[in-house]
C-alpha cells in the first residue's frame, strides 16, 4: 500500500542543471519528479510525521546556498584534531535508528541531497587555507548527519570526496557509516587521509534499535574487506546503550569483533555512551512512544541528555578496560 | 474520519448517494452530510470558501487528530494529454495569486496520475503561460485550513479533468457527467486507503485509569507524574504486561510526604528492574 522508497524526487529551482542531479535522476528514472521553488517548502513545512515519512521517504535535490562547512560541534569527538570541521552534503539518512538525533533535529523524514558539490569543495579549500592551526591538517567529517556510503550507489559523494582529499594534502576526512557497501570502494585506491569509521553495535542493539541497517556481522565483513585493501579504519562503539546485561553483551561483542578483525590494523576506536541535545530529545519523545530507550530516566546536563554521570563513567571505564585487551589506551577515544 | 470537501452541490451528489450520507440539520449555512466515519461538506466556489468549509468540517467531526481531508472536484487541464474524465492526484498545489506552494505527502499508492495543481481566483480560460498541469479554485484554501489541524499525509487532493480550459456554459452538463462517470473509478480507492498511524505504543484506557488513580492517591508532583509515565512506558515496551501491582502495593499511602516519596522511588525501581 505504501509507495516505495524514493518514489518521488523533488527538484529545487536551479538544481536541475547540476551534473549530480542528472546522475541521480538517471538512477531514479522511475521516480515521479516534482519541481519546487525552495527545498525548505517541502523539507521544513509544518505538520510532517517523521516516522511515517521514513516508511516511504522522498528525495529532495537542492542547492545549499551557504554554510558549506561548519566548525565541529562540542558533542562530537575531534580525535585530537584542532582544525575540526564537518559538512552536510545530505540531510537525513537512509537508516532509521531509534536513538538517532536526526529525528529531533529535522522536521522531515525525507532526504535532501545538495547537488552543488563544487561549492562544498570551494568552502573546504578556503577552510584549509584559513585554518587556525596551520601546522595541523584540516579534519573534516563528511558523513555526520547522514550515511553517505549507504547511499553511494545513487549519490557518489564518498568516492568524490576521497578523490578531492587525495588532491588536497592538508585535509583528512572521516566517513562515518553503518553500511556494508564495501564494494563502492572496491575500485578506489585507499588513502591514509580518508578514515572509514564504522559504527558498530552488538546484534542485540542493532536488531532492536538500528532499523534498516545491515547486521553487525555484515558490517564486520565490510570492514575486513577495507582493512585488507589498506584503508585506515576507525571503529565507533557509539552510542553504547545501557540495555539488560549491557556489560556481558558488549564484552562478548568486542571479543567477537576482534576475533574477525586484526586489532593491530585498526587505526583507533571511539567509545561513547548515548547522549543527545536536550531539545532534540524532547522533540523525539513527543513524536513516538514505541521505543523504550527514549523512556530511560536520563539526566539533563548543560543542554545534553544522557545517563546519570556515575552510570556513564561506569559504562565507559568498564568497556574501555575491555577494549584495552585489544588496543593500547591511546588508541581509544572515549566520551563520557 | 474521512472528510470530503467539495465545491459544488453537483460534485457532492454522487458521493452522497454512493456513501449513503445524510444531511446534518445542525449545519445550516454550510451543507454538511455525514454517516459513520464519513463527512462531506459543500464549500461553494473559491479558496476562501474552501478553507472555511474545511475548518468547519473538521470542527464538526470533532476529532481532528484522526481526520483525513479529501478535496474532490472538477478541474481544467491545460494540456490534452490529460483526458476528459481522468481522475488525477495533486502532489503540488500553487496558489496563483501569491505564489505560495503546498505539498501533500505522497505516501500511499493510489494508482492515478499525479499532477501539479494551480488554484486560481477566477476561472482560467487559456493555457497560455500556465505553469501547472491542472487548475481549480479551492485546493490552496483547503490545504491551508487543513494544515492547521491535520498532518500533511492526511490530505488528498483528487481532481477530475472536466475541460481543457475552453468552457462554454452549454458544456457544464457534460463536464459534470465526466465527473459523475468517474466516481466509481476512484471512490473505492479513497475509501480503502488505510489510515496511517505511527507505530506508537498506547497505554490502554484501563492502564491510564489506574495510573491516574495512583497519581491522585500518592499526590504526585507534575515531575513525578512524568517520571512515572516514562517508567511505565519503558516497563511496557520491554515486555512488562500488567500494572496491577500498582494497585495492590499502595492501597494506603502514607500521610507523610517523605514516606510517600520513598514509596514512589520504590515503585520506579520496581518498574525499572
Amino acid at each position: 500500500m505504501l509507495l516505495k522508497r524514493f518514489s518521488h524526487v523533488y527538484i529545487e529551482e536551479g538544481a536541475e542543471s547540476f551534473p549530480l542531479t542528472k546522475r541521480i535522476l538517471e538512477r531514479l528514472s522511475n521516480a515521479t519528479r516534482v519541481s519546487i521553488t525552495n527545498y525548505k517548502d517541502v523539507f521544513a513545512r509544518s505538520g510532517q510525521n517523521f516516522q511515517l515519512q521514513k516508511q516511504s521517504p522522498k528525495l529532495i535535490l537542492a542547492c545549499k546556498k551557504d554554510n558549506h562547512i561548519y566548525k565541529g560541534s562540542m558533542a562530537s569527538q575531534d580525535f585530537g584534531y584542532r582544525n575540526f570541521y564537518y559538512n552536510s552534503l545530505l540531510l537525513n539518512c537512509v537508516y532509521n535508528c531509534d536513538y538517532c538525533y536526526l529525528q529531533g533535529m529535522y522536521p522531515s523524514g525525507n532526504m535532501v541531497v545538495f547537488v552543488n558539490e563544487e561549492d562544498f569543495y570551494r568552502a573546504t579549500r578556503i577552510a584549509i587555507r584559513d585554518r587556525l592551526f596551520p601546522e595541523e591538517p584540516l579534519y573534516l567529517c563528511i558523513s555526520y548527519d547522514t550515511d553517505l556510503l549507504a547511499y553511494e550507489s545513487v549519490v557518489p559523494y564518498t568516492s568524490r570526496f576521497i578523490e578531492f582529499t587525495r588532491a588536497n594534502k592538508d585535509l583528512v576526512i572521516e566517513i562515518r557509516t553503518k553500511s556494508a557497501n564495501w564494494r563502492a570502494l572496491e575500485t578506489i585506491e585507499p588513502s591514509d587521509r580518508c578514515i572509514l569509521a564504522w559504527t558498530l553495535s552488538p546484534p542485540e542493539v542493532a536488531s532492536q534499535y538500528e532499523k534498516l541497517t545491515p547486521s553487525p556481522s555484515l558490517r564486520i565483513q565490510a570492514i575486513k574487506q577495507c582493512l585488507d585493501r589498506g584503508w585506515p579504519v576507525r571503529l565507533c562503539f557509539d552510542p553504547v546503550l545501557k540495555i539488560q546485561n549491557w556489560e556481558g553483551v558488549y564484552r562478548a561483542f568486542f571479543d567477537d569483533v576482534f576475533k574477525h578483525l586484526p586489532a593491530e590494523r585498526i587505526r583507533d576506536v571511539s567509545l561513547g555512551v548515548f547522549r543527545m541535545n536536550a531539545d532534540y530529545f524532547k522533540r523525539m519523545k513527543k513524536q513516538r512512544t514505541d521505543s523504550d530507550i527514549l523512556y530511560y530516566p536520563f539526566e539533563k546536563s548543560q543542554s545534553f541528555v544522557s545517563y546519570p554521570t556515575e552510570e556513564r563513567i561506569e559504562i565507559v571505564e568498564t568497556l574501555k578496560a575491555k577494549l584495552m585487551d585489544y588496543l593500547p589506551a591511546e588508541n581509544i577515544e572515549t566520551w563520557t | 474520519m474521512k472528510i470530503f470537501v467539495v465545491a459544488l452541490r453537483q460534485e457532492a451528489r454522487p458521493l452522497i448517494d454512493a456513501l449513503g450520507l445524510k444531511k446534518d440539520p445542525r449545519s445550516r449555512k454550510l451543507p454538511v452530510y455525514c454517516r459513520d466515519d464519513k463527512l462531506l461538506v459543500i464549500s461553494g466556489v473559491g479558496k476562501v470558501r474552501g478553507g472555511i468549509a474545511t475548518a468547519h468540517a473538521i470542527h464538526t467531526a470533532g476529532t481532528p487528530e484522526s481526520c483525513n481531508v479529501i478535496n474532490v472536484g472538477i478541474c481544467g487541464a491545460g494540456n490534452a494529454r490529460y483526458r476528459l474524465g481522468e481522475a488525477v492526484i495533486a502532489n503540488k498545489i500553487r496558489d496563483q495569486s501569491n505564489g505560495r506552494e503546498f505539498y501533500p505527502d505522497m505516501l500511499l499508492n493510489h494508482g492515478l496520475r499525479e499532477v501539479s495543481l494551480g488554484t486560481f481566483d477566477r476561472p482560467v480560460t487559456s493555457a497560455k503561460g500556465l505553469s501547472c498541469d491542472v487548475v481549480d479554485m479551492e485546493a490552496s484554501g483547503v490545504f491551508q485550513a487543513a494544515q492547521l489541524f491535520v498532518a500533511s499525509h492526511e490530505m488528498v487532493f483528487l481532481k477530475v479533468v472536466s475541460d481543457h480550459l475552453q468552457v462554454l456554459p452549454a458544456a457544464y452538463p457534460q463536464m459534470l457527467r465526466y465527473y459523475e462517470d468517474s466516481v466509481s473509478t476512484w471512490l473505492p480507492m479513497l475509501l480503502n486507503q488505510p489510515d496511517l498511524v505511527p507505530a506508537d505504543y498506547s497505554i490502554t484506557a484501563k492502564q491510564e485509569k489506574l495510573l491516574q488513580e495512583f497519581v491522585e492517591k500518592m499526590r504526585l508532583t507534575a515531575t513525578q507524574t512524568v517520571q512515572l509515565r516514562n517508567a511505565v512506558l519503558r516497563f511496557l515496551l520491554t515486555g512488562g504486561e500488567t500494572l496491577d501491582f500498582l494497585q495492590s502495593r499502595f492501597q494506603e499511602p502514607s500521610e507523610h510526604k517523605a514516606v510517600r516519596n520513598k514509596q514512589f522511588r520504590a515503585i520506579i525501581e520496581t518498574l525499572d528492574s
